[in-house]
């Protein structure tokens, strides 16, 4: 299992209880969906994976070591594409990226091949030298996808990766994100958005008040709710709609 | 009774109840690893700097001259020799060592508070192999470098006026990047208290301003009530001062000042890691 998590609680310092005993594994080379609505605890979940803060209590191990004891060598095998884009304004995207790739130590010279090969993929390499609040919000979740993968990750980890963005940028997001994980790269992510659960991921838990309400392949999920499409599920397995 | 290794045992990564402390949030580093990361952070202060240090170097160059020319040479026609220097020449060592304490206050205070807040750069950074700690450690050494830099910066005019009569003031540099290390720890202390920008107006005008005016700097604190020159003894940028001015007459009995600021950076750099790092971090 690359990530693995047994009855995981979060309790913030607030009192609120986001996660509430979540269980779950993840396989290495899949694409995983935590589908959920707003304040479903996703981000919450994520960002425990991410080794951003530990659990309240549970386990979780992640590539096989624990957040608590190991979280700078799992950091480094982890691209990280955050929900809200928190690219440095004061810097450049080449600069963005640069320093990036230093926290991650890679090597001067790779960086700079990597740099060229990233803005490339994500067709900004006309923006390379622009300041990052001089470039669209689509644009700049190009440079956070970018940034999250310069350090060749094992797994990806997206939080509402279409969020905000326009269908171009969020097709060039898909279809990067399916190519990183035929290389083999583990793809977990996070999304309200029903289609973008559709297209991409071979499983889909669903999350709705710090829970896994259900848990299947998007074919599994049709058929044992006897529905057509994915928010059909949804309206079954939660009750309640979401909002877009 | 549980004993403590059996309490922490138990407790697991997020504390028993209420805030996480700083070492649950660096997930298992030594402080030596976060101590050789904190480079990283230093430098992407550095990249940052660069972009805009021209104008910066301007200023620092001319507002110290501005002090000197303005309260010194206005004062001087009233006050004789102070233990033998000029006014212009007792004050200067103090106005050097200034330096130190505003390049730390300013990059820890507003800067921190707005990569925090509204940046979100140490979000970013710690979806790296950084953590907390190494992050604000950079940021220590970040801004004890700006105090080395912007106090070299001073030093020049006031040596070519001929102020210092000795060349051990160089010492003060050292003296001053200890003098920057604890103004970022305060700044830092500050900042994890701040709720609003305008809440360092609270910072500078009820510490930093009277730290600065009862510091020794524009005159001998043996002309201060006893009380409060007893108050002085205890604040960090006295001895800064008085360190800077045995030194500027060539004078290295600056011992007892020197083991003073240093304790102080062991006691008040662990603090501001404490209490920032649950503001980096809400958890
Ligand atoms: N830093 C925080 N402190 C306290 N409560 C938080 C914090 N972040 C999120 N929450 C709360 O935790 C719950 C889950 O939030 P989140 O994980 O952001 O949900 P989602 O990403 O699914 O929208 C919500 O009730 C939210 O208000
Ligand atoms: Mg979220």
């Amino acid at each position: 299992m690359v990530v693995s998590a047994k009855n995981l609680n979060k309790r913030y310092s607030s009192g609120t209880e986001a996660i509430r005993g979540i269980s779950f594994d993840i396989k290495k080379g899949e694409i995983y969906g935590f589908l959920g609505p707003n304040g479903a605890g996703k981000s919450t979940l994520i960002k425990m994976i991410s080794c951003y803060f530990p659990a309240t209590s549970g386990e979780l191990s992640v590539l096989g070591l624990d957040p608590n004891k190991k979280a700078s060598k799992i950091k480094r095998c982890l691209g990280i594409m955050p929900q809200d884009n928190n690219l440095d304004p004061d810097l450049t995207v080449f600069e963005n990226l640069y320093l990036y790739a230093n926290y991650f130590s890679v090597p001067r010279k790779k960086r700079l091949e990597r740099i060229d090969e990233l803005l490339k993929l994500v067709g900004l390499e006309h923006k390379r030298n622009a300041r990052v609040t001089q470039i669209s919000g689509g644009q700049q979740r190009r440079v956070v996808l970018a940034r999250s993968i310069i350090n060749e990750p094992k797994i990806l980890i997206l939080d509402e990766p279409s969020a905000g963005l326009d269908p171009h940028s969020r097709q060039v997001v898909w279809s990067i994100v399916r190519d990183l994980n035929a290389k083999g790269c583990t793809v977990i992510l996070t999304t309200h958005y029903m289609k973008e659960a559709e297209e991409l991921c071979h499983r889909i838990a669903f999350v709705d008040a710090g829970k896994i309400v259900a848990l299947d392949t998007p074919e599994g999920h049709l058929a044992a709710n006897n529905a057509t499409d994915l928010e059909d599920v949804y309206l079954k397995t939660m009750g309640s709609s979401l909002e877009e | 009774m549980i004993s403590l290794r059996t309490y922490k045992k138990n407790r697991g990564a997020g504390g028993v109840e209420g805030r996480i402390s700083t070492a649950d949030l660096c997930g298992g580093n030594s402080i030596w690893k976060d101590l050789y990361d904190s480079r990283l952070l230093w430098m992407r202060q550095l990249t940052v700097f660069r972009k805009t240090y021209k104008v910066g170097l301007v200023i620092r160059f001319f507002e110290p001259l501005l002090y000197l020319f303005a309260i010194g040479l206005g004062i001087s026609t009233y006050v004789g020799k102070i233990n033998g220097l000029t006014y212009i020449e007792f004050i200067a060592p103090g106005i050097l060592i200034t330096t130190a304490m505003w390049a730390a206050t300013y990059e820890t205070s507003f800067a921190i508070y707005t990569k925090i807040h509204y940046q979100r750069t140490y979000e970013a950074i710690l979806a790296t192999p950084m953590n907390v700690r190494s992050i604000i450690i950079g940021e220590m050494a970040w801004a004890g470098t700006k105090a080395i830099l912007n106090m070299t910066i001073v030093m020049i005019p006031l040596a070519l006026m001929g102020l210092f009569h000795s060349p051990y003031i160089i010492v003060a540099i050292f003296v001053g990047f200890l003098v920057g290390l604890i103004y970022s720890a305060f700044g830092i202390i500050a900042t994890s208290f701040i709720r609003a920008m305008d809440h360092y107006g609270i910072y500078s005008t009820f510490f930093i301003m009277p730290l600065f005016m009862f510091s020794g700097v524009f005159y001998p604190i043996e002309n201060l009530p006893n009380v409060l020159a007893f108050f002085v003894y205890l604040t960090p940028l006295y001895h800064g001062v008085e360190a800077a001015r045995l030194l500027s007459v060539g004078d290295l009995g600056i011992m007892l000042h020197v083991v003073y600021l240093l304790v102080m950076v062991v006691l008040l750099v662990p603090l501001a890691l404490r209490r920032i790092s649950g503001r980096i971090v809400v958890a």
